[in-house]
Parts: C-alpha cells; sequence; structure tokens
C-alpha cells in the first residue's frame, strides 16, 4: 500500500522513477508521503469514525422506514414523487459519511486525493471487482434513470415493483410477495422492461378467446365497456381492443390502464369477471375444443 | 435584625405571590362557544330545503337557454337543438331547472317548456333504463296525432324541420329532463340509456332540449360516449360569491326569529349574527362557490355563547334573546378513507344518488362487501341517507374533491 502511495506520489511530482541516485532515497519518500497522506491515528478518531458509520447505518434505515411510510400514506398521486427521492437521499448520505471518515484518517488536499483515488480504484478493481461493478452500474442507473422507485419492471426473469434502491442492488417485490434483489450489475447486460416509468398507470394487456361463430362486433363493444365502467379503469388514458384471428378462435386483446399500476392483477380479475358475466348474459360462444374421431384399431 | 430582614423579605415574597394569584386579568376573558343545539339545527336544515333557488343560478340558465334557442330558431338545420345545465354533484339540478324555467319569469323565451323525468329513478336493474326512457318519452299510442308527430325523433321519416315550418308553429317546445345522471349506471350496458336520449334530441331537431348533468357525469360519459359530439352548447352553473351567498341565506335568519316566535312566549327569541363582509367572502371560498355546501357550512359555523345552554343542552328560559354567532366556516374532517371508500364515493358522485345494490353492480362487488363502509361513511355524515339511496353529503364535498383528485381519480370541477 505504501508502495503505491510512494509511487503515485512520485508519478504527481514527475519524478523519474528509474533513476538510480533516487532508488536509494525511496524509503525517506515513503515515509514522507505516508505523514502526509495520514493523519495521527488516535483513539478519538476511530471513535469518530465509529460512529459517523453507525449514524449514517441509522440514517439509511430511518430513510428507508421513513420514505415508505409517508409514501404509503400520502394521495397516489405522489407517492412515486416522495419514493423516487430515496435512492438520492441515500446517496447524499454515503457520499457525506464516506468524505466525513476519509477526512478524519488522511489529509484529503489536491495531490493527496489524487493518490487516494488511483489507490481505491487500484485495490477495488482487483479484490472487489464485482461489487465495484455493481455500485458504478447503480450510479448510472440513477443518473440513466431506466427505472425508478415504485416502477415495475422486468429484469431477467423477475418482475414486480421496485421497492428499494441500495449500493449494490435493487429490491423488487414479486405479484406473489416474495423480496428479490438484484445485482445493479446485472443491469448491465439484462434487458429491464419498465411497465410504467414513473407514472402511476401501467398498461393492462387482458386476452379473450371467443369461437368464430360469435358476434365479434358485439363482444368488441362488451370490451370497451367492461373497461370504461370498471371502478380500476383510468379514464384519462386510452382503452384500446385489438382482434387477432386463430386457427381455432377469435383472440381479442383489452388494453386498458387502472389509475393504480398496483391493480394490475386484481383489474384483469374484475375485467375478467364482468366480461364473462356479459358474454353468458349474451350467450356469446367460447371456442370448443375440436374432438376427434376415435379410431378403432383391431388387433 | 437580621431575623427582622428575612421576615420582612419573606412576607413581601408571600404578597407578591398571593398578588399574583388574585390579579384580575386585565383582557376579558373570551367567553367559550358551543354547538347549536340539534333540534335548532334540524329546523334549520328544514328551512334550506325552502331556499328559492339562488337568483345567479336562475339568471344563467335563462340566459343560455334564450341565446341558444334564438341561434337554434335562426338555424335549425345547423344549429345544436340542445343545452345541457352542467352543475356539481351535490346539487339537486331538477328544482334548479324548474325554478329556472318557469314561463312567467322574466328573462325567459317565449316557449313552451315540457319536464319530463321530474323525479325520475334509476331503476333496479340498471339495464332497464332504455325501456323506462322509452316508455316516459316516446308518445303512447293514444295521443293526438300532432302530438305523436312532435315527439317521434327516431322515425327516420320525420324530416327536420324547416325556417317556415318553424315560423309556422305558435311557440318553440323546449323538453326538459333534469337529471342525466339517473339515466345511466356505470356498468356494462349501463349507458345505453344516453345514447337513446342522445339520438333523440339529434335526430328530432323540431324541439329544443335542455339537460341537466353533474360535471362529474359528463366528464365520465364525455369519455365513454363522447357526449359533447352530440350535445354540444353546455353551461355550468356560476360560482356564489360571498355577497350572493348572503342575500340567498338571508331568509335563514328570519328562520330563527319565525322558531322563536312560533312556539311559547316563555322561550327566548332567537337571531342571527349578520355576518360581516369577510365572513361571507370566507363562506364562498371555503364552499368552493356551491350554494349547498355553503349552506351546510354556514350552518355549522353557527355557535351559541356556552352561557345560553343548560347542562342538558338546551336554551336558558329566562333569556329574552339568544344571538346565534357565525364563527369562520371550516370544512368538516374528513377521515383517513379506505380504498373501497374512495371507489364508493366516486361512483356516489357520479351517479348523485344510488341505492346499496346500484353501487354493488357499479362496482362488480357483493352488497355485503360495500355494507359496511357504507355504513362507517354514513357513521361519520360524509354521506347520507334517505330512503333507500345514498347521496355525499354537501359539507364534504370539497375535501373528498380533493382527495379524489389526488388519488389520480376523473373528477369533475370543484
Amino acid at each position: 500500500m505504501v508502495e503505491h502511495f510512494a509511487i503515485l506520489d512520485a508519478v504527481s511530482h514527475g519524478w523519474p522513477l528509474a533513476q538510480p541516485g533516487l532508488m536509494g532515497q525511496t524509503p525517506t519518500i515513503d515515509a514522507e508521503t505516508a505523514n502526509r497522506l495520514l493523519k495521527p491515528f488516535t483513539l478519538k478518531v476511530a471513535v469518530q469514525a465509529i460512529l459517523a458509520v453507525l449514524l449514517s447505518y441509522g440514517l439509511l434505515l430511518s430513510i428507508r422506514s421513513l420514505i415508505n411510510a409517508i409514501s404509503e400514506k400520502v394521495p397516489r398521486r405522489f407517492r412515486l414523487i416522495i419514493k423516487q427521492s430515496m435512492p438520492f437521499l441515500k446517496a447524499l448520505v454515503l457520499v457525506f459519511t464516506m468524505g466525513y471518515v476519509l477526512n478524519l484518517f488522511f489529509n484529503l488536499n489536491g495531490p493527496n486525493l489524487i493518490a487516494l483515488t488511483g489507490t481505491i480504484a487500484l485495490a477495488l478493481g482487483f479484490a472487489f471487482k464485482d461489487y465495484a461493478s455493481s455500485i458504478v452500474a447503480g450510479l448510472v442507473n440513477l443518473v440513466e434513470g431506466p427505472f425508478r422507485m415504485g416502477d415495475r419492471v422486468q429484469i431477467g426473469e423477475h418482475y414486480g415493483e421496485v421497492v428499494d434502491y441500495g449500493l449494490r442492488g435493487l429490491m423488487i417485490q414479486t405479484p406473489d410477495d416474495n423480496a428479490v434483489t438484484i445485482p445493479h450489475s446485472s443491469t448491465w447486460t439484462s434487458p429491464i422492461s419498465n411497465a410504467n416509468s414513473g407514472q402511476l398507470e401501467a398498461q393492462v394487456v387482458t386476452e379473450f378467446y371467443f369461437a368464430h361463430s360469435a358476434d365479434i362486433g358485439r363482444v368488441v363493444d362488451i370490451l370497451y365497456q367492461a373497461a370504461y365502467s370498471s371502478r380500476y379503469t383510468q379514464l384519462k388514458l386510452p382503452v384500446v381492443v385489438v382482434v387477432k384471428e386463430e386457427p381455432w378462435s377469435t383472440r381479442l386483446r383489452l388494453k386498458a390502464y387502472p389509475m393504480d399500476a398496483r391493480d394490475e392483477f386484481i383489474y384483469k380479475t374484475d375485467l375478467i369477471l364482468r366480461i364473462k358475466k356479459a358474454c353468458a348474459r349474451q350467450k356469446i360462444s367460447y371456442p370448443q375444443v375440436p374432438t376427434l374421431p376415435v379410431l378403432k384399431i383391431d388387433s | 435584625m437580621a431575623d427582622n430582614a428575612f421576615t420582612t423579605t419573606l412576607t413581601q415574597l408571600r404578597q407578591n405571590i398571593s398578588t399574583w394569584f388574585s390579579r384580575t386579568p386585565a383582557v376579558e376573558m373570551i367567553e367559550p362557544l358551543v354547538d347549536v343545539p340539534p333540534a335548532i339545527l334540524k329546523q334549520f336544515q328544514a328551512s334550506v330545503l325552502k331556499l328559492s333557488v339562488p337568483d345567479p343560478y336562475q339568471q344563467t340558465i335563462r340566459k343560455a337557454l334564450t341565446e341558444a334557442i334564438q341561434e337554434w330558431q335562426m338555424n335549425p338545420e345547423l344549429e345544436n337543438n340542445s343545452l345541457v345545465v352542467l352543475g356539481r354533484s351535490v346539487e339537486d339540478l331538477a328544482p334548479i331547472l324548474k325554478a329556472s324555467l318557469q314561463q312567467d319569469e322574466p328573462g325567459m323565451p317565449d316557449c313552451e317548456v315540457r319536464f319530463f323525468l321530474g323525479g325520475y329513478q334509476r331503476p333496479v336493474a340498471a339495464l332497464e333504463i332504455p325501456q323506462h326512457l322509452r316508455r316516459e318519452l316516446e308518445p303512447k299510442p293514444d295521443a293526438p296525432q300532432e302530438e305523436a308527430t312532435l315527439s317521434q325523433p327516431c322515425s327516420t321519416n320525420a324530416a327536420p324541420l324547416t325556417q317556415t315550418d318553424l315560423e309556422e308553429q305558435e311557440l318553440p317546445v323546449v323538453m326538459v329532463v333534469p337529471s342525466l345522471e339517473q339515466c345511466f349506471l356505470r356498468c356494462i350496458q349501463g349507458w345505453e340509456g344516453i345514447e337513446y336520449l342522445q339520438a333523440m334530441a339529434t335526430q328530432d331537431t323540431s324541439k329544443f332540449w335542455v339537460f341537466g348533468c353533474n360535471h362529474w357525469a359528463w366528464a365520465f360519459l364525455e369519455r365513454v360516449c363522447k357526449i359533447s359530439a352530440y350535445l354540444e352548447r353546455t353551461v355550468a352553473l356560476p360560482k356564489l360569491s360571498g355577497e350572493e351567498l348572503q342575500a340567498w341565506l338571508e331568509p335563514l335568519q328570519e328562520t330563527a326569529l319565525e322558531m322563536a316566535a312560533g312556539d311559547d312566549e316563555s322561550r327566548p327569541q332567537l337571531t342571527v349574527e349578520p355576518g360581516l363582509e369577510t365572513h361571507w367572502a370566507s363562506l364562498s371560498n371555503a364552499a368552493s362557490g356551491i350554494a349547498s355546501t355553503a349552506a351546510q357550512l354556514w350552518l355549522q359555523a353557527l355557535k351559541l355563547k356556552a352561557a345560553c345552554l343548560t347542562e342538558e343542552g338546551v336554551l336558558v328560559d329566562a333569556l329574552e334573546q339568544v344571538e346565534l354567532l357565525c364563527t369562520k366556516p371550516a370544512h368538516p374532517g374528513l377521515m383517513s378513507l379506505e380504498v373501497m371508500d374512495r371507489y364508493v364515493l366516486h361512483s356516489l358522485l357520479i351517479h348523485r344518488e344510488m341505492t346499496r345494490s346500484q353501487l354493488a353492480l357499479s362496482l362488480g362487488e357483493a352488497e355485503r362487501t360495500i355494507r359496511s363502509r357504507l355504513q362507517v361513511l354514513r357513521r361519520e355524515g360524509i354521506i347520507r341517507q334517505r330512503g333507500r339511496r345514498f347521496t355525499v353529503h354537501p359539507a364534504h364535498y370539497p375535501k373528498i374533491y380533493s382527495e379524489l383528485s389526488n388519488n389520480n381519480f376523473l373528477v369533475g370541477e370543484a
């Protein structure tokens, strides 16, 4: 470690490392560099550092629970805005804590900072490659914003709502109420599908299949009316029905938005229940599984 | 010597302390105020129902109708033959339209006004609405031929009247349907009645149609059946200013006197403190200019000096005169609403009034599921029940409006 500092310090001052006369003086330079870089280590400093780390940990926990509690209490309109502030607040706490703790142990002036950054980068590069990659990916995601807190995303095989955004990874809550932690680094390579992109609404597609003989015009009408009359539907957004012919049935896809993306599955259930009831009233037929002739094989 | 000094100091200290505790307050203490006894409030509530329709409402409707009829008469084939009067979900438009369209009122255009569906209430089976409307609006088989011709809108043979035809007619006929929200229910096939009405109004251009509708229902119908494409001319009831509210609520001050005079002589005379200009402006602001909300907030802002009431909560008989004081109008507190409460309130505000079974059908829930929430909302005073029908209490409307708006619901005008 000391050698690294010495080398970096020498480079930053433009000293020729290969000069034979200077090689003999290296220990003297190392000691000076170390003295210049490090602050005296005392018990008080250690206690201060520990307190700072504990305080920041407490703050991070408080931010998480406070923001979650407030965002669930306020009207829906403000829920995502409040949730989205969580990663930034956490990042702010982490940056301040790191700055404070480093300042306790190191003299953070210009040249020292360069030396220190290089050293930390090297150390991280070798020892915590994946961890560093996740942190960097987390920071990049924070800036680029492919998803935010409260969004409903699909990353790899996992789908759910982003409920936490940490230093190393994000946590999503699946529809089955499982919490899945995904490292930020996996977002470098995995495609991210975002259903609502910071909005409260996310499109819900509900599929229906009817017999070719069914009055499809009437069915389309029922589907539109079902969407408009559902209590979950966001009426400010469009409702669309797409029809497609399949060999064994006519497929209809009802595309509509619930007022809250969280209602996705209960919304689908509501639509299906009411559409089935209306279709039963109108005697609209569903596709039948074709019955194949039974072949008798004489032995 | 030292003992004397000590005793003197102690005495002074004791005197000072006793002076502090026995000191008479420099400012007269504000007398505590209490709520008006329910019996008196009930009489006021009854008087509110008897209040005439506010003048600005009537004038706005008459003016809009006069202009609309004139333009339609000038060009009956191109101009829209309808006018929709938009109100808030806590206002009953039927009496407002009835009072505004009285033919003997000044400013009313010359026309023959026919009221339909007065007091019409949505049937239990909402899918029967179109049949109900047909029965009410279409000519009876035994009706005179002339009447039948005039009111046969859906007949494709009925050609629109020309200018000459209109001139030949003595008076234009104005058909009034006071409550569009009673003609539909938010469920599959629930707004076929509206489609029937809009087809009727657009096809029969020989008559002029006036519809009453609340802003929430209008916003909903606009999304689901593009109603403004058919009934394009609308007029919204104005927001009442402080002065207008003062003028409208003035008869309630006389009510207090009548209440006192009507009973035995031993009872004290009741008067209402005339509010300052700022009080009425504040009332208008709190009520968003809505007459029904303002009346309720005004009643809730009336207070009595605590000394005027006995321990049993009745007026002290020994007093000759009791003055009801107008405190600053404020919205009543709204409990923390559950998710289902919001859906119930949204549905009620769209339909203005509904039965429990209609609510259940509209929300796609079983009646037993919503029964408990209705009970809680009623107990909290957020909704009212008249017979089997539920409506939103006007005093809570401004807060419910912002609550639903902030929760991403489609809302009408405040």
